[in-house]
């Protein structure tokens, strides 16, 4: 059982658990060496089930907040952006032939990237707790929300 | 309210027409009549333990849409303890209204006028059941 | 009865997945295979319904899951079943990625989700008729 918050919307419970840093574009990063990255609970849910995955390979180096890679199901394609800059080092070989790893277990077998970071510390300044990334998802989906029945009043 | 509140369980049996039917009118309420109050839970997640339809379904009121008198859907939901609102059975609809359902792939004319009259009584359980979510709240409130 | 081979969809209301898979196993049931195949509402099989039950311990049945929750092969497993084949649309669309439906289009399948179910459809009855001569009947 992990220590999580869990944030409600509609049917669906988003679990954020505690211990991890989040970044806006709905990322996580476990300190650790080298660095664990994933998605979020909250992302795989606004994509629904994935379909296609598309990463970057073993030794690139990637940068804070820029697009390392695409996720792609019936709903939308979305790019994934990096919560910390550094040099890849071991990707999730399971999920291009098991991409339902990330709807399951977002931050277990799911997890997409093994990262030696450049500057852990800097880039993880401006990164968010699970309590502070509960308080953006739950306006993200009040936005949502907003949206959608917005868009049915004008299609009624 | 922001959140949709009521849940809506078709039974979508694959034998029967009447099955499609519960499919076509639970799309009509959530696409058309009732948007923004209602949430469809899928009836096989819910089936296999999906915990997010099973919480859902224990604390939101739901309607059940059965194709037939069996009610395999009402009877699937009350197992495991679901706070079911009201139940509408497409037979009982066949019946007041004289329609029948004439096919299981795809809907013909009669059968979708069927489909919507359900849609229909689905839609009035939604107003009834938020009317009386609004009275208890306001006398909870002494409003 | 004959040994028929049972074919079961997922049939899920909420997305485009549950809609292939359901088509997918009209268009066996009704057109490709009629003589030897038949399907059984899903709900069914958990509501102790014996004969749905009986039908799909004694036949070979072919599942059409929508989605990786695996649904319907559950369905059958609860009933005391046991899947004999196992399809999942949402790993053939991976296969068949020219084949993505609109998401929007879960009552009325959109040409790609027609498609998919028909490329799905033959599918099926390969392994229908697989069964039905390893069986031979």
């Amino acid at each position: 059982m992990i220590d999580a918050i869990e944030v409600a919307s509609g049917k669906f419970i988003i679990k954020i658990p505690r211990g991890l840093l989040y970044s806006q574009h709905d990322t996580w990063v476990r300190e650790a060496s080298p660095a664990v990255i994933g998605i979020t609970d909250y992302f795989q849910l606004l994509l629904g089930d994935i379909l296609y995955v598309n990463l970057p390979e073993e030794g690139c180096e990637i940068n804070t907040a820029e697009e390392i890679g695409e996720l792609e199901s019936v709903k939308a394609v979305m790019g994934i952006y990096s919560p910390i800059s550094g040099r890849v080092v071991e990707v999730n070989s399971r999920i291009k032939d098991e991409p339902e790893l990330l709807n399951q277990n977002p931050y277990g077998e799911g997890w997409l990237l093994k990262v030696e970071p450049r500057n852990f510390e800097a880039d993880t300044a401006n990164l968010m707790n699970a309590e502070e990334y509960a308080k953006l998802v739950e306006f993200k989906i009040r936005e949502e929300q907003k949206r959608i029945e917005k868009q049915k009043s004008i299609k009624k | 309210m922001l959140i949709p509140m009521i849940g809506i369980v078709a039974c979508g049996g694959e034998e029967i027409s009447e099955g499609t039917v519960t499919r076509v009118a639970t799309r009509i309420v959530m696409e058309e009549l009732k948007p923004t109050q209602t949430m469809v839970i899928c009836l096989p997640l819910y089936i296999s333990g999906k915990e997010d339809e099973r919480a859902f379904v224990r604390k939101q009121p739901t309607i059940i849409v059965d194709g037939c008198d069996k009610g395999c859907a009402e009877k699937v939901i009350k197992m495991n303890g679901g706070n079911v609102a009201a139940v509408i059975r497409v037979s009982d609809v066949m019946r007041a209204y004289g329609l029948k359902s004439n096919s299981r792939r795809k809907l013909d004319e009669e059968s979708e006028k069927l489909a919507r009259k359900v849609a229909e009584k689905i839609a009035e359980e939604v107003d009834r059941i938020i009317g009386e979510m609004t009275k208890q709240t306001a006398m909870k409130f002494n409003i | 009865m004959d040994k028929k081979v049972v074919v079961l969809p997922c049939s899920g209301v909420g997305k485009t997945y549950g809609s292939i898979a359901r088509e997918a196993a009209y268009r066996v049931i009704e057109e490709l295979r009629p003589d030897v195949t038949l399907t059984v509402c899903l709900p069914k099989l958990i509501v102790d319904d014996v004969g749905a039950r009986r039908l799909v311990r004694d036949n070979a049945c072919i599942v059409i899951n929508g989605c990786p929750s695996k649904c319907a092969s559950f369905a059958v497993e609860s009933a005391g079943g046991k899947p004999a084949v196992v399809f999942e649309v949402t790993k053939l669309l991976r296969e068949y990625r020219n084949l993505k439906p609109d998401r929007s289009s879960v009552i009325e399948l959109d040409e790609k989700g027609r498609k998919l179910a028909e490329v799905i459809a033959e599918k099926v009855s390969g392994e229908v008729d697989r069964i039905l001569n390893s069986e031979g009947v």
